[in-house]
């Protein structure tokens, strides 16, 4: 077992998991999370170097092996640059051509595409409606009702309004208690890796074993 | 028989609608009742009367005590994409707490949502005469969020040092007392993201501290069972609840400003210090088109629920058309099958 590669990583994530335990329960220990919260502050930072790293590796991999796609690796790099460049020179500064750079890219680039991506989806969810949402079973059949009293309840008004009542019952009754299950089964599973990897039972972030 | 067979029914032209026409449906059920500016009026709903209520007593507290005044810390979760549903909620929260005089810390977790949080904080805090430093607050970028939320348990400005615009933190004057879940009657995560859970792991199960959620429609779902066990104080779920959260603000607005809102805002800085307003902050004076868009910012969900009624009906006729052709296709492909076909 290589010591940088297994054995450190291991020892530091028993040792710090077993301290988030401990300053969290032992009121004594309290002082010391505010210096824990800086720390988490500091690695975050560590770990976007290590994002961009990354990033840059597998672009360069695909350069090389993919020519025909070379061109999407080449709009990445330079957006990363220009980005970076204006944003770390612009977004402080009150003037200049850097921050006038990165405004009209967060304005008319990153903002517009984002939400362009997001609206598409009610295109596609109509579309994926009316081919797919079909009284095929009892099972489907109920969930087709349901989805129209909700989308009717939710934009209830006049006579409509027994779909705005009904949906606050769909709503608070049956999605709360799936969704309690749900939430419970995710908590146990999170409670659950967590000990594991605390107590280095399961070794498969360091790589796999 | 063959000939039956390649014949195409009425119910498969009910099936193969092409796809562009769905979209150019879509596309118009959404764009007509926008720019006609239908505004549709919406029933109001316990989770965001939750809020609401919050609020007020907030306000009735400082009231009572002016001395120790409680605030609200906002969490900006949100970036451009869900702007639509969660903007609306922003303004509608904001309004209430600057009408109020209710001071207001708030944050952004990445870096991709300062830009767009900054300038709609003060776009609103622009529009009660709120004073950067005294009355709002924005401390910038608290990425990652959990330390900062932890902290505040004891005081945030440690972890800041400076606040988005480059203020010391222990210079501005609502940082004194507004540092810690202490102070705050309530967090408001504006969401559309999963961050209101986080806030709930923190703010509220380690501190005891009441978070209210205001957040995207699709990411309801998954809050309504914090709501209903009052882990979440209140819930602003949708469009919907942003236009329910609309409607009251507004009631309470033209109860307290008694006054048409544009005359309101003309006369907003025409006899004040504008010493008081740096222009860092934002330009105390407003121009007519500044004035406009106030005005219909006042009833952008609202606006907004007139397209999510156009949209949701059409989907729902679409879903109809799609299963009464399903229908008679499967029933004549079992006639065909069981050989009872024309019979």
């Amino acid at each position: 077992m290589s010591l940088w590669k297994r054995r450190l990583p291991l020892i530091c994530t028993i040792v710090f998991g077993i301290m988030g335990f401990i300053l969290q329960l032992v009121p004594a220990f309290k002082s010391f999370l505010d210096i824990q919260n800086q720390w988490m502050t500091i690695l975050f930072g560590f770990a976007i170097v290590i994002g961009v790293a990354s990033l840059t590796k597998y672009h360069f991999k695909k350069i090389r092996q993919k020519p025909e796609e070379r061109i999407f690796s080449y709009i990445t790099f330079s957006s990363l640059i220009v980005m970076a460049v204006a944003t770390l020179f612009g977004m402080k500064a009150e003037t200049g051509i850097f921050n006038a750079l990165y405004k009209n890219l967060f304005d008319y680039v990153y903002v517009p595409l984002d939400a362009t991506i997001f609206s598409l989806l009610a295109f596609y969810i109509t579309s994926a409606a009316f081919r797919a949402f079909k009284a095929s079973s009892w099972l489907s059949t109920l969930l087709l009702f349901a989805g129209g009293i909700v989308m009717l309840g939710r934009v209830a008004f006049g006579p409509l309004m027994v779909f705005g009542e009904l949906t606050q019952w769909i709503m608070s009754v049956p999605t709360v208690a799936a969704m309690r299950g749900i939430k419970i089964g995710i908590g146990l599973g999170m409670m659950a890796t967590s000990i594991k990897i605390i107590l280095g039972i399961e070794r498969s972030f360091l790589g796999g074993e | 028989m063959a000939e039956d067979k390649n014949e195409k029914k009425w119910y498969d032209y009910l099936l193969t609608i092409k796809k562009p026409l769905v979209y150019l449906g879509m596309f118009l059920v959404v764009i007509i009742p926008f720019l006609s500016r239908c505004k549709l009026k919406t029933y109001e709903t316990d989770l965001v009367k939750k809020v609401f209520t919050r609020v007020e007593k907030i306000h009735e507290y400082n009231k009572e005590h002016p001395d120790s005044k409680r605030g609200i810390l906002l969490g900006f979760d949100y970036g451009p994409s869900t702007t639509p549903e969660n903007d609306p909620m922003l303004y509608a929260v904001l309004r209430h707490a600057f009408l109020r005089d209710i001071p207001v810390v708030a944050w952004a977790p990445y870096v991709a949502y300062l830009q767009l949080a900054e300038g709609r904080i003060k776009r609103i805090a622009k529009e009660y005469k709120a004073e950067y430093g005294k009355d709002y607050v924005f401390m910038g970028l608290a990425y990652p969020p959990t330390p900062y939320m932890i902290s505040t348990g004891t005081d945030m400005r440690p972890m800041f040092n400076t606040d988005y615009y480059g203020n010391d933190v222990y210079k501005l004057p609502i940082l004194d007392r507004f540092n810690n879940y202490d102070a705050f009657g309530l967090v408001v995560t504006i969401s559309g993201t999963a961050m209101p859970e986080v806030w709930l792991r923190y703010a509220n199960s380690l501190y005891n501290q009441d978070v209210a959620v205001a957040t995207t429609a699709v990411n309801a779902a998954k809050f309504y069972a914090y709501a209903a066990s009052g882990q979440f104080t209140g819930m602003i779920a949708g469009l919907k609840g942003a236009a329910e959260y609309e409607q009251m603000v507004t009631r309470l607005e033209n109860k307290v400003i008694d006054e048409d809102i544009k005359e309101y805002l003309t006369g907003l800085y025409k006899n004040v210090d504008k010493d008081k307003y740096p222009e860092k902050y934002y330009e105390p004076e407003y121009t007519k088109s500044e004035i406009n868009t106030a005005i219909l910012r006042r009833r952008q969900a609202g606006r907004g629920m007139s397209s999510q009624f156009g949209a949701h009906v059409y989907v729902i006729i679409l879903i109809i058309i799609g299963n009464v052709g399903y229908y008679f296709k499967r029933r004549d492909e079992k006639r065909r099958k069981t050989g009872k076909w024309g019979a």
